[in-house]
């Protein structure tokens, strides 16, 4: 007790404020340092990747929290594809999907599994299938997760889960690829952050994904020049 | 050793394959019972016929065919329970339910007012077998885990098993039997006992017999545990006391609750406040009092016991446990007014502790728990997890398998890459999106025709445009030739990488002149 007492006391006064923040934080691969600071998402969250490389920069985000410890759930993305989600860090053990039966969900269960998701996991990773659910109850699960200390991304705009930050990937060049010859090696894009609490848009390059799958920032040299 | 407190006197009241009696199994009929595919208990007409503990679903009703399958349910077996508790509960005070199955306490006082173990044993025993139709086994000795062995050699015999005071009677009664029993008993780590094995340490009375200080420098605090055990000690690892008062956290409702849901919503906040307060001194919790009340006066209060340490999660699910026992088998007349956790002992959390658990977390149990209610919300058939499958295709090096057919906190069998190579996988990167069902598309050349695939793998013409959309860059044909030994099942097609002018990257195939779009590195 006079351990916690002391914790929380220090805590009041601030001197351990940089501790609890990184609790409220979930962190991120380091690429990501120069967009987010500290390269960490605040739990809570929603966080919404837009543009050509969407789907990657999602993977590639929920891939920090995940290799940490913390489990990600899929809804509505019945085509993601698994081993590019493993390339990209993710790990599969802890890695869980909803798939909508080929009737699909009504509203009221797409409530009850995203609220268990939100309860159980720390990432969530919402695509175009929940497009569907409703504005009011998007709301009352961004409230959930938020209390839960839970981060959303969503691949691609979904208005019911409207973003504190956003995410847009453009200029997207793949390497390696020539005509009728070499291998797509590499994506090379840019990716700007903005968002509420982002006075001023932030920009940064990014290899989405590298040619080993992951993503980086440093350019990869080609070995041998295509195209 | 010394300074240990004194070994108490325990009582293990033990069913063997309990979750079997609860499935309501008749004497001579198979059953079994299975959690993420494999055996967790089975009948005596099923080990008969070859069915045991760990096997996979398929090899287990290859061997015993008419075996009638149970899902694993903690929830309904701690419910059937209730009834034993509440029949041994009437002639001994300060019950702790180990798990659904298997209840402890101690023996002194009850052997007391009995006239001795002996006559202690043979009541608490008939009152048991009474109150369910199964029998039990019960272990009377010193220590929790030689009274745990005797409870499962009495199961065998018939008879109440009751070994003698003293830390020697334990030791000598534990000596000959096999160390299995510490993975069995006190659930020590697998791998540990196969070392011991290994090692040629077979039997509780060889591993006792090491000296102590050499068993701890070679296996640490673990070595440290199972010798303790092994040579008639207390399982009461070291640095476990009794808190200090005030450590209970509880919730008194002004609205008396009807519902259970609102009573765990509530018992999740206080057992999180609860774990989190031990934690903050670096403890756990191993034993913990639930106490509820009514707005009557009727009151239910359980003892519940982990030796591990009790995680948030796991005291949600006991309390869960115990208030629907309540509720089904005492008629309740006003709605809930109190809720008290009390730890009333716990230990400090050291490296043991994550040894027995395997390394689990509290995100793990949460999400294990997240996901049962996804299936029961859901169904069955989608709620998914991966598998490694190995294959050619983008789409095959993983499948999708439903999560209730695997045990999701051991995932390695599941996700351990087979060994075999694939030649002719594309290199990484992989497309992030696979298409479950392929799509149809149009592939066209310069002049406007569709772009055919030799059997030789020539290319009639560079691919200029795609479903209308003009092509930047391309690369291909990789040809794959599937199964060609079988007629019905052969496959021969041709893989293409190719840009469009919009910037989109697609994997597409051609089989039989007809292009389809399978994947999309977006």
């Amino acid at each position: 007790m006079a351990v916690a007492a002391t914790l929380a006391e220090l805590a009041e006064r601030g001197v351990l404020s940089g501790v609890v923040a990184r609790e409220r934080t979930l962190s991120v691969s380091p690429v990501f340092g120069s967009l987010l600071p500290g390269a960490a998402l605040q739990r809570g969250s929603v966080v919404s990747c837009e543009g050509s490389a969407a789907a990657t920069l999602a993977l590639a985000l929920a891939a920090g929290p995940s290799q940490a410890g913390a489990w990600v759930a899929v809804a509505g993305f019945p085509d993601i594809g698994l081993a590019a989600t493993a390339e990209l860090g993710v790990v599969p053990a802890r890695l869980v999907m909803v798939a909508e039966p080929a009737d699909g969900f009504n509203d009221a269960t797409w409530a009850d599994v995203l609220a268990a998701m939100i309860d159980g996991f720390d990432v969530l990773l919402l695509g175009p299938g929940t497009l569907r659910v409703r504005t009011g109850t998007a709301r009352r699960l961004v409230a959930r997760a938020q209390a839960r200390g839970a981060v959303i991304i969503t691949v691609g705009a979904i208005a019911a889960f409207a973003g504190d930050l956003r995410f847009e990937t453009s200029q997207a060049s793949w390497q390696g690829l020539g005509e009728g010859c070499g291998i797509a090696s590499g994506r090379r894009a840019r990716v700007e952050l903005t968002g509420r609490r982002v006075p001023r848009p932030r920009q940064t390059e990014l290899w989405l994904p590298a040619s080993n799958g992951e993503i980086e920032s440093q350019p990869v040299v080609a070995l041998c020049p295509t195209g | 050793m010394s300074d240990r407190v004194a070994i108490p006197r325990v009582a293990v009241l033990w069913c063997p394959h309990w979750s079997v009696v609860v499935a309501g199994a008749a004497r001579n009929e198979p059953v079994m019972v299975l959690h993420a595919n494999r055996v967790v208990a089975h009948s005596l007409a099923a080990g008969a016929d070859g069915v045991a503990v760990g096997q996979r679903r398929r090899e287990a009703q290859a061997r015993c065919p008419l075996v009638r399958i149970e899902q694993h349910d903690p929830a309904r077996d701690a419910r059937a329970f209730e009834r034993v508790v509440q029949a041994v509960a009437e002639i001994v005070p300060r019950i702790e339910v180990t798990e659904p199955g298997t209840l402890t306490f101690m023996a002194r006082g009850p052997s007391r007012y009995f006239g001795g173990d002996v006559a202690m044993a043979a009541t608490v025993t008939r009152l048991a077998n009474e109150a369910t139709g199964a029998s039990f086994g019960l272990g009377v000795a010193d220590g929790r885990f030689a009274a745990g062995v005797a409870a499962r050699r009495s199961a065998r015999s018939g008879e109440p098993v009751v070994i003698d005071a003293g830390q020697q009677a334990s030791a000598a009664f534990l000596a000959p039997l096999p160390v299995r029993l510490l993975t069995v008993v006190a659930s020590v780590p697998t791998e540990f006992v196969q070392l011991l094995g290994r090692l040629g340490v077979h039997h509780l009375g060889e591993l006792a017999a090491l000296p102590l200080l050499d068993v701890a420098a070679r296996f640490g605090p673990l070595g440290t545990f199972a010798h303790g055990i092994a040579s008639g000690g207390d399982d009461r690892l070291p640095g476990t006391h009794d808190p200090p008062a005030g450590l209970a956290v509880q919730r008194i409702f002004e609205q008396p609750v009807h519902h259970s849901d609102v009573l765990v919503f509530v018992a999740r906040q206080l057992a999180e406040e609860l774990v989190g307060q031990l934690a903050a001194d670096g403890r756990v919790c191993t034993r913990l009092v639930v106490a509820a009340e009514t707005e009557h006066g009727e009151k239910s209060e359980r003892v519940w016991y982990r030796s591990s340490g009790l995680s948030a999660a796991a005291m949600v699910e006991r309390v869960r446990w115990q208030l629907e026992a309540w509720a089904q088998h005492e008629t309740l007349t006003a709605g809930v007014t109190l809720l008290r956790l009390d730890p009333v002992e716990v230990r400090s959390d050291d490296g043991v502790q994550l040894g027995l658990w395997g390394g689990r977390t509290q995100a793990d149990e949460w999400a294990v728990r997240a996901v049962a209610r996804m299936v029961a919300v859901a169904g069955e058939q989608q709620v998914l997890v991966p598998s490694v499958q190995g294959g050619r295709h983008s789409h095959e090096t993983f499948e999708w398998v439903s999560a209730v057919t695997t045990d999701l906190l051991e995932p390695t069998e599941r996700l351990t890459p087979q060994s075999a190579p694939w030649p002719g996988r594309l290199p990484s990167p992989s497309p992030a999106i696979v298409h479950a069902t392929p799509q149809a598309i149009t592939v066209t050349d310069a002049t406007g025709r569709a772009v055919r695939v030799t059997g030789r793998g020539f290319v009639s013409a560079p691919p200029v445009a795609v479903h209308g959309e003009e092509v930047q860059a391309w690369a291909g044909p990789w040809p794959v030739e599937e199964r060609w030994w079988d007629l019905t099942r052969s496959r021969r097609m041709a893989r293409f990488q190719v840009l469009t002018s919009s910037g989109r990257l697609l994997l597409l195939a051609v089989e039989r002149g007809q292009w389809w779009l399978t994947a999309e590195y977006a």
